[in-house]
């Protein structure tokens, strides 16, 4: 790996860690930074995918006075999420590498989508707090597999979707939710970071170099996140995440 | 040179030559293409290239297709134990651009890799690419007007209707290289395809327009990673 490509890594992670700190969509950066420093599309995924593991993690450890008890409910979410997210990155290693190329732009394209709709979903999980139709265990557990199978495969918006699925499952304070979304995005990274380190997917020396800015950025958008405005992150995400669905369309589709 | 490039001919149908790599990490080479398509298998460690001024990373248990003609700078990595095999292919089989995909960890030495699997790695990887074939002939004709004479650059130029400097700056845009450049990286393949026909270096170097065989092996190791000599005895 050359100079300049580290310095492209590193950039890219410490941008990731700050976003990640103040808005979240930090993939729509880092992924096609790890595509940028000439990985394959599935070996770029995968160590984006350990680069930018400890974000959800973190954040779990700093809300986890906010967590749910642990019911036998938020239990068996856990391991659906963790079953989800090990399937998700099972899939993406069997396929061939041309079955998950096509697909991209259209993910990077989903998940710009949902962030930009992010405040709509969020007001509106406010709105169903006093909603109280609370679906059966089994089909919440299966809307939120679904979603950890996605996350475990690609990532980028996971945070945004489980925490639109949560608050149609568990209309409860929007706190709560957060904690419980970071929780089981946790689980889901785990599970599939795990499975791509055992599979040999991942580069380190790229991984580790956006893992090492991923970190910076995280401990800098602590501080950062009093000074730099929250939409103001957000707008360049969905601006990145634009610019890059169409720069991967014209690379893939073309 | 403890480390080089080992090259052996294959005298199998569909297969022109085959080259294998193993060491720690690998070489850092110039700049230089190919008149054969290349296949690039890494058993293990990784390759890397720099290619129309992107990094290109080949990680093990993957193959890429360089096309025949695009400028490829191999740049040295540090992976432990790297082991390559290296394929070229008759040009008539091409995609437009490089391609990476994934092959598989089914070998643990190249010698395991029979030219039935490296031709089905080749068809797997043009099936997927969208071949372009218009961008391919410009590239062709400047090449052909480059190398088919040894008229000085602003001749060709001339005959083009193109100043020096304009014709200088196509050249540069489509094949990577300044003319000169080109040149010598066709004299270089042309040396390499009479050396592999079994024609003595001392020759080689004079056919292929090499003022000595000291210069054509100079650049020669530089270019294909290994000395004239040992690529011609192999």
């Amino acid at each position: 790996m050359d100079v300049q490509t580290s310095l492209l890594l590193v950039a890219a992670g410490v941008a990731g860690g700050i976003i990640n700190a103040l808005a979240g969509g930090a993939t729509l950066i880092t992924f096609p930074a790890m595509l940028a420093a000439g990985l394959p599309a599935v070996i770029a995924n995968a160590s984006n995918a350990v680069a930018i593991s400890p974000g959800h993690l973190i954040a779990a450890l700093a809300d986890r006075g906010k967590l749910p008890p642990p019911t036998r409910r938020t239990i068996s979410f856990v391991a659906v999420c963790t079953l989800g997210g090990a399937v998700g990155a099972g899939v993406l290693l069997l396929l061939p590498e041309r079955l998950f190329v096509l697909p991209v732009p259209g993910l990077i394209a989903f998940a710009t989508l949902l962030f930009a709709c992010a405040p709509q979903i969020q007001r509106w999980t406010i709105g169903r707090h006093e909603a109280a139709a609370l679906p059966s265990t089994g089909a919440s557990g299966a809307v939120l597999g679904l979603a950890c199978v996605y996350g475990g495969f690609f990532g980028a918006g996971l945070g945004v979707i489980l925490t639109a699925v949560l608050s149609i499952t568990e209309p409860n304070d929007i706190r709560a939710i957060k904690a419980l979304k970071n929780l089981l995005a946790t689980c889901v990274s785990l599970a599939a970071t795990l499975i791509f380190i055992v599979q040999g997917a991942v580069r380190w020396p790229e991984a580790s170099a956006m893992l090492l800015g991923a970190i910076i950025g995280g401990y800098a958008g602590g501080y950062l996140i009093r000074i730099l405005p929250g939409h103001i992150v957000r707008q360049f995400v969905i601006a990145a995440g634009a610019v890059m669905t169409a720069i991967y369309a014209a690379r893939y589709w073309f | 040179m403890t480390n080089a490039w080992t090259y052996r001919r294959a005298d199998r149908a569909g297969i022109v030559e085959l080259a294998s790599w193993r060491g720690a990490g690998s070489l850092g080479l110039r700049p230089h293409f190919h008149d054969e398509a290349q296949i690039v298998l890494v058993l293990s460690g990784s390759r890397a290239f720099r290619i129309n001024g992107a990094t290109v990373t080949v990680p093990a248990g993957h193959a890429a297709l360089i096309p025949a003609g695009l400028l490829h700078a191999p740049i040295p990595t540090a992976d432990a134990e790297t082991v390559c095999l290296n394929a070229y292919l008759p040009a008539s089989r091409a995609c437009s651009s490089l391609r990476v995909m994934r092959a598989g960890n089914r070998w643990r030495s190249v010698d395991e890799i029979s030219a039935e699997h490296i031709r089905e790695i080749a068809d797997d990887i043009l099936s997927q690419a969208p071949s372009s074939p218009a961008g391919y002939t410009d590239r062709a004709k400047l090449g052909v007007a480059l190398t088919e004479s040894a008229e000085p650059i602003g001749d060709i130029a001339a005959g083009l209707g193109r100043s020096r400097e304009g014709f200088s700056r196509l050249v540069r845009r489509e094949l990577g290289v300044a003319p000169h450049a080109f040149r010598l990286l066709a004299r270089l393949n042309l040396a390499r395809q009479l050396l592999r026909a079994g024609e003595p270096i001392a020759a080689a170097a004079a056919d292929a327009g090499f003022s000595d065989q000291s210069h054509l092996t100079r650049l020669f190791r530089g270019t294909f990673g290994t000395t004239p000599g040992v690529y011609w005895r192999d």
